[in-house]
């Protein structure tokens, strides 16, 4: 993963770096018990919704602070769900538009790119 | 610069904390919800020079905070850039309908976010600056008769729908230039004689007529998209979101019958007659950034030589609606 280099920032910059990785620890979990919400679950639009909310976090915050691959997984998602309508709680729409199983494998790879991430 | 910062994100409230101390803004106040935020705004012992927000947050969102700020008077021309991650078009036009000044999509470059601060704190200053020099002139100049400086001030209609400040509507503009300009169109509207109808008036009595005359223009350009922006003295600058259609000289036939049915008049009971004249629509496909503001110069140059050699009127349209009449479909 391409990251932008901790040794060219400020200070202040850096802490907030550090702040945000440990904060992606706490993300990939809630990710993970996400994933498996929408793989099992009965009802996959909160499910989205949440997930749309902490992909939009991340995809806010990622390039600035160093993390361009990480920012691009986490946006794709972002978008997706954002169009999708999952974010209204309509379900349906949510099902005819996004192809469940391609949104497990784009979260798959956005959880491999938090872990990485934090080992940057 | 005092500055109010509004995300949900509390790492996006660290990072922008440290972006804007970087640039030597320390007079900062981070708000993580809307709520919050007008909290701060209406306990502010000194207003808020400049708003950065978020627009996606639970419940009340950034846009309707940005709706809401507009409505206090305190703030009806104060900078508010939305920094966020929303690019698409939808919310780019929600965002300047409400009244942003300026849109900077997440993730953000942190040299960018200090030149648009940049600008926004000179602009602030100018403000500050003016109010420093004449602190009565705003209390006054309502009374006052008007001037040629009062006649050239660009105003801010942002109570009218689709009236947006000048220097929004650049920035919105350089927004689409990177999602989509197509079909996009602008054009100027001017009002001749302006100095010889208003000569005699207040400055109350002129940006009354204006704001009228300016609703007249909002209320004509319904229901198509559309923004809108007082350019100084007569004249405006609008902007078609999907004007490919748009004809100029129908445009101004309506124009003229929105104006007359609101029956204008001035504050001792004559009767105001202002007779608008609409400039070429230009269109704003395949433009640059340069391009793009030397566009709307050249739709007010169209309007100010048309204000000069008025065009023949055409004859009203026998049936059908306005927007039918308007854009040709």
């Amino acid at each position: 993963m391409k990251t932008g280099a901790p040794s060219a920032m400020s200070p202040g910059m850096a802490r907030v770096r550090s702040r945000f990785v440990e904060e992606l620890r706490v993300r990939q979990d809630r990710l993970i018990s996400l994933r498996a919400e929408l793989a099992d679950g009965p009802s996959v639009a909160p499910a989205l919704d949440e997930i749309g909310r902490i992909s939009h976090k991340i995809a806010g915050t990622a390039a600035t602070l160093g993390f361009p691959e990480l920012g691009a997984d986490a946006s794709v998602i972002d978008d997706l769900i954002d169009r999708t309508g999952a974010a209204n709680g309509t379900e349906s729409a949510c099902w005819l538009l996004c192809d469940l199983r391609d949104m497990i494998t784009r979260l798959d790879a956005l959880i491999a790119a938090v872990g990485r991430a934090q080992l940057a | 610069m005092k500055i109010l910062v509004v995300d949900d994100d509390p790492i996006i409230l660290e990072l922008l904390t440290e972006v804007l101390r970087i640039a030597g803004y320390n007079n900062l106040t981070m708000c993580e919800s809307a709520y919050e935020a007008l909290d701060a705004i209406a306990s502010a012992t000194v207003p808020f020079d400049c708003f950065l927000f978020d627009i996606q947050m639970p419940g009340m969102d950034g846009v309707e905070l940005t709706s809401a700020v507009r409505k206090m008077p305190s703030h009806t021309t104060s900078p508010i850039l939305m920094i966020t991650a929303m690019s698409d078009r939808h919310y780019i036009d929600n965002a300047f309908t409400a009244g942003a000044t300026d849109y900077i999509t997440k993730p953000f470059e942190i040299a960018e976010v200090h030149a648009r601060l940049k600008g926004v704190a000179e602009r602030v200053e100018q403000r500050r600056q003016l109010e420093d020099r004449n602190p009565v002139a705003v209390m006054r100049a309502a009374a006052a008769t008007l001037t040629q400086a009062d006649l050239e001030a660009r105003l801010a209609f942002v109570d009218l729908d689709g009236f947006i400040e000048y220097l929004a509507l650049e920035n919105y503009l350089l927004l689409m230039s990177r999602v989509s300009l197509i079909g996009m169109r602008t054009f100027g509207i001017a009002v001749p004689d302006l100095e010889r109808v208003f000569g005699a008036s207040s400055v109350f009595e002129y940006h009354a007529a204006l704001a009228d005359f300016a609703e007249a223009i909002s209320d004509a350009l319904k229901p198509g998209g559309f923004f809108v922006a007082h350019a100084g003295g007569g004249k405006f600058v609008c902007v078609l979101t999907d004007g490919a259609t748009f004809d100029a000289a129908n445009f101004e036939v309506h124009l003229h019958e929105t104006v007359a049915a609101m029956d204008f008049h001035f504050c001792d009971g004559r009767p105001m007659t202002l007779t608008p004249v609409v400039g070429e629509a230009v269109s704003l496909q395949m433009k640059s950034a340069r391009g793009l503001a030397g566009a709307l110069v050249l739709a007010l140059s169209s309007a100010e030589a048309a204000a000069k050699a008025p065009r023949a009127r055409k004859p009203e349209p026998a049936s059908g609606n306005a927007f039918k009449f308007l854009f040709g479909f």
